[in-house]
């Protein structure tokens, strides 16, 4: 197992060289020169000529990015003369948001998800499941943004329970923290909520038509107690997979779900930053995420080595 | 089990299924057939636009602004009394389309990168490793990202939307590849000494094709959702242009006033998207017979 573990890591080195080149390359092919964008339109002619040495602009594109591997492996992302700070701090200072809004929603999407899924798969064939799945195949069919402004009508300029945008901090008090990312965490977890209930429904079905389950039945258990630990336990597998590649949805979602309620977060410093043309900030953000996202498919196939002995990877 | 059998495991032949059985299943599998109607009605309506359209969906009428429905105008008009239905139905022709051909770039460009990442064991390795550089990436961070790089238009929305896809079609023919690389008729064509290109186009892919047609309808849903993200977050098709997402961009500002705005493009996506879901969930069933009733 060590050694899996070992060759897992070590596969992510060429994953985030290639990501980081990416990244680089992207903003590289922007159309402007990155220095002259930087200093705005009324740059003097020397001035970008000085900040286009001082980048290495000027080098050939190996040195370039080499330059650049370098940099983030120091964990510096750049500086973006817009926010007059580095992009990583800037990050550091949005990223509190971020994660909480996702943290919120996955435990939102676990919880729907899970339970829709048991659910259905319990009341096999019947309308129930039909209308669980139905819900399931609606949340995975709409905008996440539209399902945000429907809840702002509803709940927040209708019934005025809840803010229709902004971030309250914890330290200002829990429970209007709390009410301030409700919306979001409710629209981002409900549409990330159906892959995880259609995956935890199917692979229900196949656990629920094993002999085990018949056995635990037959021995007289309650049936919540064959569904939840003997059935569950089993189908959760291809469940905690799904949840890991929610993640990166999650992430996706977390961006649109920022904007519509202009929660200062890291996503929505990147669709501000574009606005204005901030590229270090763009790309900044753009290799940490992704960083953040190879991170967490690591952490969930270690997952898997616990939660299934029958995984060995020899 | 004689090679024979396996063979047919391995290649079963998709259009005549479909054809023949395709029609039978959608008489048995409801859902399915729900969502090819919607599907249909929704392309219907999309080419139709410019002959049921009651109105021009850029003629700006001020005296008509942010109107509820009524009869005259029933979705409405936004804030610069452009008909909103008119709007949705034109709308519907830039995300369909849209749609449609993210759909044929990412399976082109993923087909050609995957039969060749599968079969030629050299380029294999590299080639994967930039396709998991570039799934490491969430999808809407680098369809934003690229959209910076290249301006808001609509071509540059299908590039980038086509270039996210992609590698998600290559990895999967590339696992098609590997296993149909095995099985005796492809020794046998090597053997006689059939050139790599005819084995690849004439042995091969016709056995990618099963997942690449059920993937494509979820794709075609998953862009047709991200375009109008993308274009909802500013950085998709110019605003000028009648997309469900733009549509609902301009309705965002006005959600207290007009909420209709914004509403019913939505619904036009859902019933496309659901569409779209529902009748890849068929074909699946369709391809893959084991799974039916399961997932």
């Amino acid at each position: 197992m060590k050694k899996y573990l070992f060759n897992r890591i070590l596969t992510l080195i060429p994953t985030l060289l290639i990501v980081a080149t990416i990244g680089y390359l992207l903003i590289y092919m922007a159309p402007g020169d990155p220095a002259a964008v930087m200093l705005g339109e009324e740059a003097d002619v020397t001035e970008v000529i000085r900040l286009r040495t001082e980048m290495g602009l000027d080098r050939p594109i190996y040195v370039q990015l080499g330059r650049w591997f370098a940099r983030i492996a120091r964990g510096d992302l750049g500086y973006s003369f817009f926010l007059q700070r580095t992009v990583t701090q800037a990050i550091l200072d949005r990223l509190e948001v971020t994660m909480l809004l996702t943290a919120y929603s996955m435990i939102i999407a676990i919880i729907l998800g899970v339970t829709i899924g048991i659910i259905a798969a319990v009341k096999h064939n019947t309308i129930v499941d039909q209308l669980m799945m139905g819900i399931a195949l609606l949340g995975v069919s709409m905008p996440s943004f539209w399902l945000g402004i429907n809840f702002i009508l509803l709940f927040a300029l209708g019934a005025r329970w809840f803010p229709a945008a902004g971030y309250v901090d914890i330290a200002d008090g829990l429970f209007m923290h709390i009410r301030s990312l409700t919306l979001p965490s409710l629209t981002l977890g409900f549409i990330s909520a159906a892959p995880i209930a259609r995956m935890t429904r199917s692979s229900m079905l196949q656990v629920l038509n094993q002999d085990y389950i018949r056995t635990a039945r037959a021995k007289g258990l309650i049936e919540f107690s064959v569904i939840i630990s003997h059935a569950f336990r089993n189908a959760m597998i291809p469940t905690i997979t799904m949840v890991g590649m929610t993640v990166g949805s999650l992430i996706s979602g977390a961006i649109v779900t920022e904007t519509v309620f202009a929660l200062p977060g890291v996503g929505r410093l990147v669709i501000q930053s574009i606005g204005r043309r901030d590229y270090p900030t763009v790309q900044g953000v753009l290799i940490f995420i992704a960083f953040i996202y190879v991170l967490v498919n690591l952490l969930v196939d270690i997952l898997y080595l616990y939660l299934d002995p029958r995984v060995k990877y020899l | 089990m004689t090679n024979n059998q396996k063979n047919q495991e391995v290649a079963p032949n998709f259009f005549r299924d479909f054809v023949v059985g395709g029609f039978k299943l959608m008489g048995r599998s409801r859902m399915m057939s729900i969502g090819f109607v919607l599907v249909l009605s929704m392309t219907i309506l999309a080419l139709l636009a410019p002959f049921i359209s009651p109105y021009d969906p850029l003629e700006i009428n001020p005296m008509r602004r942010l109107q509820s429905p009524s009869r005259e105008h029933i979705m409405g008009t936004d804030e610069v009394g452009r008909d909103v239905f008119s709007r949705v139905l034109w709308g519907a022709r830039i995300s369909l389309l849209t749609g449609a051909l993210v759909v044929v770039f990412s399976n082109i460009f993923g087909i050609i990168i995957g039969l060749v990442s599968g079969y030629y064991d050299k380029v294999d390795k590299v080639i994967m490793r930039l396709m998991d550089g570039l799934m490491a990436f969430p999808i809407m961070l680098l369809a934003i990202a690229m959209m910076a790089a290249l301006g808001a238009r609509l071509s540059n929305v299908i590039i980038a939307l086509s270039i996210v896809f992609a590698p998600r079609v290559a990895r999967v023919v590339r696992g098609v590849v590997l296993t149909v690389r095995e099985s005796a008729y492809v020794e046998a064509a090597i053997v006689v000494g059939a050139p790599s290109w005819k084995i690849i186009f004439i042995h091969i892919l016709p056995n990618c094709l099963d997942p690449i047609i059920v993937q494509s309808s979820f794709m075609f849903a998953q862009a047709v959702l991200a375009e109008a993200a993308l274009s909802f977050l500013g950085a998709g098709i110019p605003p000028w242009l009648p997309s469900w997402g733009n549509i609902m961009t301009g309705g965002r500002l006005y959600i207290s006033v007009a909420p209709w705005m914004t509403i019913y493009p939505g619904i036009a996506i859902i019933i496309c998207v659901l569409g779209l879901n529902l009748f890849g969930d068929g074909l699946r069933d369709l391809a893959d017979p084991r799974l039916r009733g399961v997932i």
